[in-house]
């Protein structure tokens, strides 16, 4: 029984044709969600590795960066990004789209630097040792050993990031990027069946999480294999 | 052209900060809100009743993974379909009040999930009513480890608060892109919007340090 | 009571423990001096007020085997710690062969403490097996064996895969290459542990108490692998165990450590049948008691 008010056009869209119109949106929230964990994870090791580092000058940094995009609104930084850049002193015009991105993935990058953080601080030390004892460099150490162990730590506290993600993207909607918010607000004003579409994008969206979810739940199994007690090689 | 206008900032500080008691009345109505509903939500997803836990459990989980803009436009838009009238701020205060609820919820699940089933078993035995059982009895128990998470959680609605100028709710980033339109400069007000943010979060965030350390103390 | 070799008169006529010279200790076999292969000279170490090595001397000839024993606490794992360069020294140098591990040169001759570059070359002679066995969970046993010689040795991956499994066959798993660490025995593991260490062919061998953590009936297999290492191969070792028993049957040399220091040391049979000090006597009567 769908409660819809015709507009002054008279045009009703059923469920049907309401979906496809999303979908156009949902395919601009899946990329930004993906761009955006990708600066997310490329910003959040060495934040992470800044903060635990004993050089005093980068770990200041480091949690300079991190307290500052967590503590901050997500929203206030879109509009920075959006209103501010583009005006001097700074001059730097984005696209939306790059202005969601680098937004969403520096925001995120911040929580996920703790996240990594804490994974780091898990793994055990006598990984350190053997690594040590076996002459590894620094460098070497930290990308075969410890980082390997480290990500599959990450990942049961890294998905409820990247659905928190999810989440955010639907603020860039509000910097006129044409994601799956824009899209439902937009249909809305021209059909005014705000129940439909909106419930149609809740939706949407629950769907998006669970496959974020169910994703993660097979790259971690990916990653731990051969450590579960009698699993298979 | 200087790089941070100060005399601006000093201009437009009144307006911000009238703008601000907005966001932080606006936070504290919806917490409280959220910890009362999310109370009643974390016990009726425990029942043994599945035709209560079941539904309940769908609903924290629906609105947990979904947008909180969303589901703030539907309150504003869909609400008045059904004959009910509310402003802005209201339907923000309720949206945003739900959205956390469910999160809250999850928190007491944790928190009543670690009260030993003695004490659970001992309520039954004495023959308690339920009421008083968690009033006297489970609640005091259950409460004090959550309180940290639940202080974090009042941080983040302080952050979200924001969103709500979708619908066009005053609150301070509202207000700091108004006058940054007026004015054509947003520098300022959007910084200052951003210090805002960044002061309180780093407040409460130690105050919930404080009281963390003050429990365990105990 | 004093053999010609007594350790008592030389001990107490040196006041302090200064360590009997390789060529006293190993004299049956040999007559001419031999250059150590591994020196601690003066090597003290503390936590705060806690002295854990203190003015430590110690050569250890090439080849020799060499089994550290002594109360919890008195340092003995520290000794092996500090030579892997898993932990500082306070004081003291220490050579392995003709390098100063802990120091270099400088341009002009002074010893300063060693950067990295230099520690890394020298820390390549020694390789070390841990109790905990540290194994890398997210490699197989073919990969944990490989991953050092192909990461840091550079050797292409397939020379290391061959090498590595004639290690693995070396100490009995073969069959297990790829296995992953969860699925291996607590015996197979510290089995791959010791394969990995030679793999890197270090001339020093360190084998901290390997055993301790494994369950009784496992620990046969691993002992006796330590045994075809010391009867195929020249490698010298240093073993911190409890194991009395294989110390006795397979070391050349036997420390009794106590409180930071070498407080008695010889043959196993010296030390073993004839201990001269008191704190050495009182050690070996309680681990008969326990066992």
């Amino acid at each position: 029984m769908p409660i819809s008010l015709l507009n002054p056009d008279g045009q009703v869209l059923t469920m049907g044709e309401l979906l496809p119109l999303l979908i156009q949106g949902a395919w601009v929230t899946l990329q930004v969600t993906f761009f955006g964990s990708l600066l997310a994870i490329v910003v959040a090791i060495p934040a992470a590795l800044g903060r635990m580092s004993p050089w005093r000058a980068l770990s200041w940094f480091s949690i300079a960066y991190i307290e500052v995009f967590r503590g901050t609104s997500l929203l206030v930084q879109l509009f920075w990004l959006f209103f501010v850049l583009p005006l001097p002193p700074f001059n730097l015009e984005l696209s939306p789209y790059s202005v969601a991105i680098v937004g969403l993935g520096l925001h995120i990058g911040a929580y996920g630097a703790e996240v990594m953080r804490g994974a780091i601080s898990s793994v055990a030390k006598g990984q350190y040792e053997a690594a040590t004892a076996l002459n590894f460099s620094g460098y070497k150490r930290f990308r075969r050993i410890i980082l390997p162990q480290a990500l599959l730590a990450a990942i049961a506290p890294g998905t409820n990031l990247l659905i928190e993600l999810l989440k955010n993207t639907s603020l860039v909607s509000l910097i006129t990027l044409s994601d799956l918010s824009f899209r439902a607000r937009q249909l809305d004003q021209a059909t005014f069946q705000t129940l439909e579409i909106f419930s149609l994008a809740l939706v949407m969206y629950f769907v998006l999480a669970q496959a974020i979810n169910l994703g993660m739940r097979s790259v971690e199994r990916r990653l731990a294999r051969g450590r579960m007690r009698g699993g298979l090689s | 052209m200087t790089l941070f206008d100060w005399t601006y900032a000093w201009q437009i500080l009144p307006d911000l900060l009238r703008a601000s008691l907005n966001t932080m009345g606006i936070t504290l109505i919806g917490f409280l809100i959220a910890i009362v509903l999310g109370l009643f939500l974390a016990i009726g997803r425990r029942s043994r009743r599945s035709w209560l836990s079941w539904p309940i459990a769908g609903v924290i989980e629906f609105i947990r993974s979904t947008p909180l803009l969303i589901q703030v436009y539907f309150l504003y838009y869909v609400l008045p379909n059904f004959g009910v009238s509310m402003t802005a701020m209201q339907v923000g205060i309720i949206g945003i009040g739900v959205h956390y609820a469910c999160y809250i919820a999850e928190v007491y699940r944790g928190g009543l999930d670690a009260v030993p089933r003695a004490q659970w078993e001992a309520v039954t035995a004495l023959n308690i009513a339920p009421y008083s059982a968690y009033r006297n009895i489970i609640l005091p128990q259950a409460l004090r480890p959550i309180l940290p998470p639940l202080g974090n959680y009042l941080v983040a609605m302080l952050k979200d608060t924001p969103v709500l100028s979708a619908i066009t709710v005053v609150e301070i980033m509202q207000q700091a892109k108004n006058i940054g339109s007026e004015n054509f400069r947003y520098l300022e007000p959007i910084t200052m919007v951003g210090l805002f943010f960044l002061a309180l979060s780093i407040a409460l965030a130690y105050l919930v340090r404080r009281l963390e350390l003050r429990l365990e103390l105990r | 009571m004093t053999s010609p070799l007594s350790t008592s008169n030389d001990l107490s006529r040196r006041g302090n423990l200064t360590p009997l010279l390789p060529q006293e200790a190993t004299a049956m076999h040999e007559s001419k001096p031999v250059k150590p292969i591994v020196s601690f000279q003066d090597v003290t170490k503390s936590y705060g007020n806690f002295t854990v090595l203190d003015h430590l001397n110690l050569d250890v000839a090439p080849g020799e085997k060499v089994a550290i024993i002594g109360p919890s606490g008195s340092g003995k794992s520290t000794l092996l710690r500090v030579l892997m360069t898993l932990e500082g020294i306070d004081d003291g140098l220490i050579r392995v062969e003709d390098d100063l591990l802990t120091h270099m040169p400088n341009r002009n001759g002074v010893l300063v403490p060693a950067n990295d570059r230099h520690i890394r070359r020298v820390r390549g002679k020694i390789g070390m097996v841990f109790q905990s066995f540290n194994l890398f969970p997210h490699m197989t046993a073919l990969q944990n064996v490989i991953e050092a010689p192909v990461q840091v040795l550079g050797m292409k991956r397939a020379e290391a895969c061959e090498r590595a499994a004639d290690l693995l066959e070396l100490v009995g798993l073969g069959s297990k290459l790829g296995h992953y660490p969860s699925q291996l025995s607590g015996g197979q593991q510290q089995r791959v542990a010791i394969a990995r260490a030679l793999a890197m062919r270090p001339k020093v061998m360190l084998f901290d108490e390997v055993t301790s953590a494994l369950d009784p009936e496992l620990c046969g297999e691993v002992l006796n692998v330590i045994r075809k290492l010391g009867a195929e191969h020249n490698l010298t070792m240093l073993m911190v165990t409890h194991q009395m028993g294989f110390a006795r049957e397979f070391a050349d040399r036997v420390c009794f450590f106590y409180k930071g220091q070498i407080h008695e040391q010889g043959t196993p049979a010296q030390i073993f049948e004839h201990p001269q000090q008191e704190r050495t006597c009182a050690f070996l009567s309680a681990v008969k008691e326990a066992n």
